[in-house]
This record gives structure tokens, C-alpha cells and sequence, in this order.
């Protein structure tokens, strides 16, 4: 009896023990694989969020290809046409007042052809993809600076490479998104965009001296402009921070990772 | 068999685990807090029961007023480590329940100078049931938690092995006394052990997986 007793209390703790300590460790192998799958799903979600936003992009580039081609081949062509026109009617012109109204309609369309080309460039993907990033922004800067009362400097540091072109691309489009908003609301003077390339970062920045805005950060066309940029930062993997308060002009920051970019799936035909 | 030894090992295991929650105290969470008075008290406890035991030859006094309190704080600890439980929920109820229960029992049962083993049985049942409880919640409610890393499952996890021993320690221990007192060392020899890996082992969580509560 005594011995068996022992036995027993013996026997009844260990079983006790090991169904607890099996208790225990199913418990931390399902949490982990509960984790895993979790993660797993999210990392799915996160794939098919990229997916749709890549797809918006490649659409929208398209559609920006699309009127690009028609503002050259056809708008451009008939404008050009109508230069002709108005160079062959002035030759016809019998007042001085005929000429001169002849004139200016001559300079009127040259100005638009001017505009609708460098509008088809900057809606064209082939520009960033021919010259370069820097090269793009420095053509949107000189046409900026001719058009609106406002000084641009865009600075180089380091080395430009790591970034494919359609990364350029998607950059291209925020530093457009970005003048854009400068231009129409900001009221600066100045506009500094800056382009640092390390070994593994690349960051972009966009610095103007203008009446910024209110926390919320919500621009004048309803925030649409910020949330684009902040989808495209998404897209490429990367942060995208904008700093701004009234009177002390805006700042947007784009930080990506270009170890993390360089093993990303790219927008195929963009 | 010379109790002093094991009492005085299993002593500074519970010294131990008192001093690496005090050390936490100021940072920690308000179920690691309660744990902690608990491992303060009981240390307390320890130390008059052994010199009450040496004096009077009885210390069951102690503990029929002791459990109570235990029963208490660990009520009170559950329902501040396990979310969708009340802190103070839990303790009016299921701790001032315990201690209604411990005078009856003290008054009807067992008196106040003999074994409280009909409560500490009803105890280790509130307990593994509130451990289970714990398990439930940290499994279903937490995305993400890494189990390994949480502190209040490591707790949960070392009251649960430590009740569940005490558990069948105190369900069988009426038979034993009664059938086996020359070998009733065996039992006091598992429970020593069970007792200076417990509360070793929940110094170590203090001093390792506590974390400074997020202001």
C-alpha cells in the first residue's frame, strides 16, 4: 500500500507535469504558426494592395502616353499647319494693322505649340527613361522658371544609380505632383529640390519658401495630389513625409530603400 | 529527514524571486505589481512559519489566513494580466468568495490549528481554471504576440505546473498521511523541488521578460 501510494503521488505528478508542459508547448507552437499565417496574410494583402496600386499607375501612365502622342502627332501637327496659314495670309495682308494682328496670332500659336511640347515631354514617359531623372526635373525647373515668377536649384549628391527607370519614373511623377503644388498654392519664390543617392538610400527632396499649410494636410484639390504621392511612395516601398505649417513654406521628404527596391517587382510596362 | 535545508534553499528561491520584483516594481505592469507583493508576502510568510513551526510546533494558522490572502492576490493578478477580465471585478468576487470559503471551512471542517487542504484544493481548481482562462485569451485575442516573449504567459504558464502539482499534492495528501508517514518525505522532497523551481523560475521572468510598461 505504501509503496504503491508513492508510486502513485509519483506517477500522478509527472503525468500532471507533462500534461501541462504539453499544454504548453502546443499552446507556443500554434500561437507561432497562428503568427506565421497571419503574417503570411497580411503579407498577401500587402501584395495585392501593390498589385491593384501598380496596375492604377500603369494604367494612368498609359493614359498620360496616350494624350502625350495625341498633343504631338495631332494638336502640334495642326498647330503647325495654322502657322503656315497665318505666315501665308500675312504675306497676303494689305494693312500694316493686318500684319501686325498676324503677327501676334503667329506668336501666340508658336508660344502654344512651345507649351502643348513641353507639356507632351512631361506627360511622356520616354523623357526619364531617355535622360535620366535629374535631367526630367531640371527640364520641369527650366520651364517653370520661364513660366511663373519663382527660382529653382535642384542639387545632385552622390552618385546617380540603383534606381531603374521606372523607379525614376514613379519619382518623376511625385517631384511633378510636388511642383504642381508649389506652383499652384504655395505663392514661394524659391524651390529647391535636392537628389542624394548612397550606397543604400536614395533620397529625394522638395523645399520651397511658401505659405506652406495647415496641419491636416490637406491641399486646395482636396488632398488628392498628397494622397497620390503618398500611394507612389507606398508603391516603390518607401516614406514619404511632408512637413509644412503656415508662413514657413513645405517640405516633402521621399526616403527609399534601394537594397530593399532593388529585389521589388517593377510597374511592367510603364 | 532535516527540513532546514530544503526550507532554507526553497526560502531563498522565494527571496529571490521577491527581490527581482521589487527590482521591477517601479516599471512594470500592474498584474507583474501584484505578482510581486504576492512573492513579497510570501516570503514573509515563509519566514514566520518556520520559526511559528519551530516554537509551537504548529504553524497552520498561518496559512489558514495566508491561503486566503494568496487566493486573493492571484485573483486580483489574473484579472489585471488577462484582458476582458475586471482587476477588481475578480477579486471582490472570486477572492472575497475564497475568503467566505476559508472561514467555513476553518469553522466547520478543518480548524484553524490543523491543514487547510479542502480549501487549497478548491484554490488550485480557481486557479488552473484562470491559467486556462489566461492560455484562452493570450491564444485567441493577441495578433502577433509572440508567446515566448510575453511575460504574463511565462507567469501564467509557471502558476499553472506549480498548481497543478499542488493540485494532486493536496487531493491526495488526506491518503498519504494516513498510509504513508514514514515516506511522506518523498512528498515534501516534489513539492521542495516543484516549489524552488517555481518561484526561481518566476525571479527569472521578472528579471528577464518584464518590460517597462509603454507610457
Amino acid at each position: 500500500m505504501n509503496t504503491s501510494l508513492i508510486l502513485l503521488f509519483v506517477a500522478g505528478t509527472f503525468v500532471i507535469v507533462l500534461m501541462a508542459v504539453s499544454l504548453l508547448a502546443f499552446l507556443v507552437v500554434h500561437k507561432q504558426k497562428q503568427n506565421k499565417f497571419h503574417h503570411e496574410q497580411q503579407q498577401r494583402e500587402f501584395e495585392h494592395r501593390n498589385h491593384l496600386l501598380k496596375t492604377r499607375i500603369e494604367v494612368q501612365e498609359q493614359s498620360l502616353k496616350l494624350i502625350s502622342q495625341e498633343i504631338h502627332d495631332d494638336i502640334n501637327q495642326t498647330l503647325g499647319l495654322a502657322r503656315i496659314r497665318v505666315f501665308i495670309a500675312k504675306k497676303e495682308a494689305v494693312s500694316v494693322r493686318q500684319t501686325d494682328l498676324l503677327d501676334t496670332a503667329k506668336d501666340l500659336i508658336e508660344q502654344t505649340i512651345n507649351d502643348l511640347r513641353n507639356i507632351s515631354h512631361s506627360l511622356h514617359s520616354d523623357m526619364v527613361k531617355r535622360h535620366g531623372l535629374k535631367h526630367a526635373i531640371q527640364k520641369q525647373l527650366e520651364y517653370l522658371e520661364e513660366h511663373e515668377n519663382l527660382k529653382t536649384k535642384i542639387i545632385l549628391e552622390g552618385n546617380p544609380e540603383g534606381l531603374d527607370e521606372t523607379t525614376e519614373l514613379v519619382i518623376f511623377r511625385i517631384v511633378q505632383e510636388a511642383i504642381k503644388n508649389t506652383r499652384l498654392h504655395a505663392a514661394a519664390e524659391n524651390l529647391r529640390i535636392t537628389l542624394t543617392y548612397t550606397n543604400k538610400d536614395f533620397v529625394l527632396s522638395c523645399e520651397d519658401d511658401g505659405n506652406g499649410f495647415t496641419a491636416n494636410g490637406e491641399d486646395r484639390d482636396g488632398g488628392i495630389g498628397l494622397v497620390n504621392m503618398h500611394e507612389r511612395a507606398k508603391m516603390l516601398g518607401g516614406t514619404l513625409r511632408i512637413t509644412a505649417s503656415p508662413g514657413n513654406g513645405t517640405k516633402i521628404r521621399l526616403h527609399l530603400n534601394k537594397t530593399y527596391h532593388a529585389t521589388e517587382d517593377k510597374v511592367g510596362a510603364c | 529527514m532535516n527540513i532546514a535545508i530544503p526550507f532554507f534553499i526553497a526560502f531563498v528561491s522565494i527571496t529571490f524571486a521577491s527581490i527581482c520584483g521589487l527590482r521591477v516594481f517601479a516599471f512594470a505592469d500592474l498584474g507583474s505589481r501584484i505578482l510581486a507583493i504576492l512573492m513579497i508576502l510570501t516570503a514573509v510568510v515563509e519566514a514566520f512559519a518556520y520559526f511559528i513551526a519551530l516554537k509551537y510546533h504548529n504553524n497552520m494558522v498561518l496559512y489558514q489566513i495566508f491561503n486566503p490572502i494568496q487566493l486573493l492576490l492571484l485573483m486580483a493578478y489574473f484579472g489585471a494580466a488577462i484582458d476582458h477580465l475586471n482587476v477588481t471585478l475578480m477579486t471582490w468576487s472570486f477572492g472575497f468568495a475564497g475568503l467566505i470559503l476559508a472561514f467555513f471551512n476553518a469553522t466547520l471542517f478543518q480548524p484553524i490549528h490543523t491543514h487547510n487542504s479542502n480549501f487549497l484544493l478548491i484554490e488550485s481548481v480557481l486557479v488552473i481554471g484562470c491559467c486556462l482562462y489566461a492560455f484562452y485569451r493570450q491564444f485567441m485575442d493577441y495578433e502577433k504576440l509572440d508567446l515566448k516573449q510575453y511575460h504574463h504567459f511565462w507567469f501564467t504558464s509557471l502558476i499553472f505546473l506549480f498548481w497543478s502539482v499542488t493540485f494532486i499534492h493536496w487531493g491526495l495528501y488526506g491518503l498519504m498521511k494516513e498510509h504513508m508517514k514514514e515516506n511522506i518525505f518523498v512528498v515534501h522532497i516534489i513539492i521542495f523541488l516543484v516549489n524552488f523551481l517555481f518561484y526561481s523560475l518566476v525571479g527569472y521572468v521578472f528579471l528577464v521578460k518584464v518590460k517597462r510598461v509603454q507610457q
